[in-house]
């Protein structure tokens, strides 16, 4: 018997490692296997207020998935409804054509929730951020891909309907106090439907979400195993898909970014972005090409990115601070300034930037 | 019998190697099946079409709606791109190639979604 053993040593030790390895391997695909049941994924994309939307759901099976995915739109439907101004009889585009000057035109509370909101931002900003900017959109020719730069006295002649003193909130609906002014959810209205559709999948059993509606991104809940996701921050000097880094985040949150890179022209050599100053009614030139926000309110993200963009580098991290929002600004010199609680999450990886620290 | 006994390799050690390589083997085989397929979804005007990402091919969508709209995707290398288009911001065109699971190309003037559907994941989420 012993001598069986000896003779055999090898062959037992090899068949005790063969099922062994053979053990692991089973169990490991298994649970694989499991997870994979557990949640998977399934990834929609389409359009949305004048931008793409891509959405990618986490749930149980696809039934849940093409369920969510219809409710989705439908929330951002009724959205649309309530503030687009590329829809012609939403509230905000009949208010923009039928109110009466010093009148109070009715809108709903929900509308006017966030109208208040905006109107605190321009405040605390000193006017970087308007919600009522329609009037210089449209001179620019923004939403029609205008490329000549307006005559200096159309821009002045918009300015005049672009004030934001003028709007003022009350209980029932809002007064505006001049003429041919309009109000614009065009820099907040993304972020709005980032917040819309968080709470709408709160009241669902996906485990995970990541829409990104345009420049605005709902990270919710999470895939199934508690990790951060992982969103791509687009490189603004490189081609559409491009990033320039990567921030790893926990759920329920919004990434917001505004870029002089989406929408743009040249004229003279020069460079004439989308993101417009109110106060001077030209494209904002502070050097900044790129300010990504992330907040856990997505109207503050949307907002705050584009007011910042507009602030300038100094001033814009002073204040989204003050927020208790987190930041990465981008410079035209591919300088990288990212706020404190952002430094560890935010990973560079797009040749040609320096992170400052 | 001699040889084997004297040479520092034995019998059952080449045993075991041959066990280990052959469950390695398997580890990767049953890796691989996690995700079988490459595959491009092109959807034009809601109708959707797919393509297999491993096969180089050209892919024209022309105007049937009476104006000039195209929009030329190649698939090439195990990635799509939207070679050109018609579109007057040509975002899509400037998009880069798509081959990881879950990416996505559009182009928002002629409505046509470009998703790619492959076994190599992706290591950004959004």
């Amino acid at each position: 018997m012993i001598r069986f053993f000896a003779k055999y040593r090898h062959l037992i030790t090899a068949v005790v490692a063969f099922v062994f390895i053979g053990a692991m391997v089973y169990f490991g695909v298994r649970m694989n296997r499991l997870r994979d049941m557990d949640v998977q994924s399934e990834t929609y994309a389409g359009t949305a207020m004048g931008t793409a939307l891509k959405k990618t759901i986490y749930a149980e099976d696809i039934n849940q998935s093409d369920q969510v995915n219809k409710q989705i739109d439908d929330c951002i439907g009724s959205l649309e409804k309530q503030i687009s101004i590329r829809i012609a009889d939403s509230e905000i585009s009949k208010c923009n054509a039928n109110y009466a000057v010093d009148g109070i035109y009715p809108l709903s509370p929900n509308v006017l929730k966030y109208l208040k909101r905006e109107i605190q931002i321009s405040e605390e900003t000193d006017g970087a951020y308007s919600p009522c900017i329609r009037p210089l959109v449209d001179v620019w020719k923004i939403e029609e891909h205008g490329n000549v730069v307006p005559e200096p006295n159309a821009i002045e002649d918009a300015l005049k309907a672009v004030n934001t003193d003028d709007v003022e909130v009350v209980d029932t609906g809002v007064i505006l106090h001049g003429e041919n002014m309009a109000l614009d959810f065009g820099a907040s209205g993304k972020g709005i439907a980032c917040d819309e559709v968080a709470e709408l999948l709160k009241n669902t059993q996906v485990q995970g979400a990541v829409i990104s509606i345009g420049g605005s991104i709902l990270a919710y809940g999470n895939k199934g195993d508690n990790k951060d996701w992982h969103i791509g921050i687009q490189d603004p000097r490189d081609k559409d898909g491009e990033v320039v880094g990567i921030i790893d985040t926990e759920g329920n949150k919004i990434i917001s970014t505004s870029g002089d890179y989406e929408k743009y022209f040249e004229q003279d050599g020069k460079r004439y972005h989308h993101i417009l100053d109110p106060a001077t009614g030209y494209p904002a030139d502070n050097g900044l090409i790129s300010v990504t926000v992330v907040s856990s309110s997505g109207i503050d993200s949307d907002i705050l990115s584009t007011a910042c963009f507009v602030m300038g580098l100094e001033n814009g991290l002073k204040y989204v601070q003050e927020k208790g929002a987190e930041a990465i600004f981008i410079t035209a010199q591919k300088k990288i300034y990212v706020t404190d609680g952002l430094r560890k999450k935010f990973r560079l990886k797009a040749d040609g930037y320096e992170l400052v620290k | 019998m001699d040889i084997m006994r004297n040479s520092l390799i034995k019998k059952g050690d080449v045993g075991i190697l041959l066990l280990i390589l052959a469950a390695a083997a398997f580890l990767c085989v049953s890796a691989g099946w996690k995700k079988q397929g490459d595959w491009v979804y092109v959807t034009v005007n809601g109708n959707e079409t797919v393509y297999s990402l491993k096969d180089d091919r050209e892919i024209s969508i022309g105007a049937d709606n009476g104006t000039d709209a195209y929009n030329r995707i190649v698939i090439k290398d195990h990635a799509v791109y939207m070679e050109s288009a018609s579109c007057p911001d040509q975002i899509c065109v400037r998009h880069k190639p798509a081959s990881k699971d879950g990416e996505t190309i559009i182009c928002l003037p002629n409505q046509v979604f470009i998703e790619v559907a492959s076994g190599k994941e992706k290591d950004i989420d959004n």
